[in-house]
């Protein structure tokens, strides 16, 4: 046993000089939401809210993936003029109707995502 | 027992519970299986999840791979729209 | 129920205080011990228990190295407790050596805000938007790049003074580096030198080492309990 220069308990853990630690909290402020994600608060008042942040962000993530695949399929050069404009149109449309339900349900953009706890966010 | 933290935190205390956290929930000696976690609850929902995306994942790559850029429309966003 | 704290090498020191006013004993696994103090639920994770276990293996950690258990972590009894790390002794001792003597030290390395991206005529026909996204995807895509190359350049300067390293790039959008190290107790002054030369270097980033702490991040155990 070569511990010989144990730590303390009460020893202070910051070790470099000048950090600017507000900026630091504020950018580690998400790795505490996402390890302990606040609980989805189902109570009658908010039920609604909280039901339709989980369908919205579902439905986001599912747009997200067809947007990618799109692009995919666009940029592997095998949709038509006109399959592309269709997409494009659809995947637009989409994506304005659930800002549009957002701003309904009163959900910040940020709020349309998913904390998986310690394996980061949904989107 | 060992000085704690007061509630009201200064900076230094946050950043310094901030990576604590990172740490000590997150790391360290992880036993799985029939072991009761506090925050084990969450975590089973989030792999759950995460398994769910995984999978859309690995099917998105399949289709990729077996799929001839014939079907590409095989995805429908406007069926998508029927639903909001 | 056994809350679990740490496993290290006997007899563990008298008198340290864990969570909800208990005291650590030990339960002998083999040639090591495991230190728990008993419980009934398991405790939410508040700063003060975050903290109380924390203390608990530090006060252990400076007299003989530990290997740190996740927080919240439980088992039924002393049997329980035979049955999970029997079949890994060998491991755990593997282990306590690689970490003994020395610690982790927490280094992060923050970029300015990145200036917003300029505003784009919202799309008129649906291929403008496509061609938008696949614009934002490209660009996305090449940023992502840098990040990995930056990253892995600091990681560099830093992972020859420790012992074993591991780091993640662009934990977000401005969190350039996040990296922890297993660097010997004696040798913490040089390496927060090369952190200090390294934001010589870097005056755009701001760097924040933190330690020494316990190394969660060097067990690489994952203990399963056999099914009966």
């Amino acid at each position: 046993m070569t511990s010989t220069n144990p730590p303390s308990a009460a020893s202070p853990k910051i070790l470099s000089e000048q950090a600017d630690l507000q900026a630091f909290v504020a950018e580690l402020d998400p790795v505490r939401q996402g390890i302990l994600p606040p609980r989805v608060a189902l109570d009658p008042d908010s039920a609604d809210q909280g039901l339709a942040k989980l369908v919205l962000t579902l439905i986001e993530l599912l747009r997200q993936l067809m947007e990618r695949q799109a692009v995919r399929r666009m940029d592997a050069g095998s949709l038509t003029d006109d399959e592309v404009e269709r997409l494009g149109l659809t995947l637009m449309k989409l994506e304005g109707r659930i800002k549009e339900l957002q701003a309904l349900f009163g959900l910040e953009e940020e709020e349309l995502n998913l904390s998986l706890g310690p394996l980061g966010r949904l989107l | 027992m060992p000085t704690r933290p007061p509630s009201a935190f200064s900076l230094e205390q946050e950043v310094t519970l901030l990576d604590l956290l990172d740490r000590i929930l997150d790391k360290g000696i992880v036993i799985q299986g029939d072991v009761t976690i506090s925050v084990a609850d969450v975590d089973l929902v989030y792999l759950g999840l995460k398994a769910v995306l995984a999978s859309v994942d690995t099917v998105d790559r399949m289709r990729a791979v077996y799929l001839p850029p014939e079907s590409a429309l095989a995805l429908k966003p406007a069926a998508l729209l029927d639903l909001v | 129920m056994l809350y679990l704290y740490a496993f290290c090498r006997p007899p563990l020191p008298p008198d340290v205080p864990g969570l909800h006013k208990t005291m650590l004993r030990a339960i002998p696994v083999g040639a090591l011990v495991a230190a728990v103090s008993d419980l009934d639920t398991p405790p939410s994770a508040g700063a003060p228990h975050l903290w109380a276990h924390e203390h608990a293996v530090e006060t252990l950690m400076q007299t003989r190295p530990v290997l740190p258990v996740r927080f919240g972590t439980m088992l039924h009894d002393a049997e329980h407790l035979q049955a999970v790390t029997a079949p890994q002794e060998a491991a755990m001792h593997e282990a306590l050596a690689r970490v003994d003597g020395h610690v982790e030290l927490s280094v992060r390395a923050l970029a300015a805000e990145p200036p917003l991206p300029p505003a784009e005529a919202p799309p008129r026909t649906g291929t403008d938007y496509l061609r938008q996204r696949q614009a934002q995807l490209s660009a996305e895509q090449a940023d992502h790049q840098q990040a990995q190359q930056r990253a892995a350049a600091l990681h560099a300067q830093l992972a020859p003074l420790a012992a074993d390293s591991t780091y993640e790039a662009r934990r977000t959008a401005r969190m350039v580096l996040t990296g922890a190290y297993l660097v010997p107790a004696d040798q913490q002054d040089a390496f927060q030198d090369a952190v200090a030369a390294l934001q010589t270097q870097h005056p755009d980033l701001a760097f924040l080492c933190t330690g020494p702490w316990p190394p969660y991040h060097f067990t690489r155990l994952a203990l399963t309990t056999p099914t009966p």
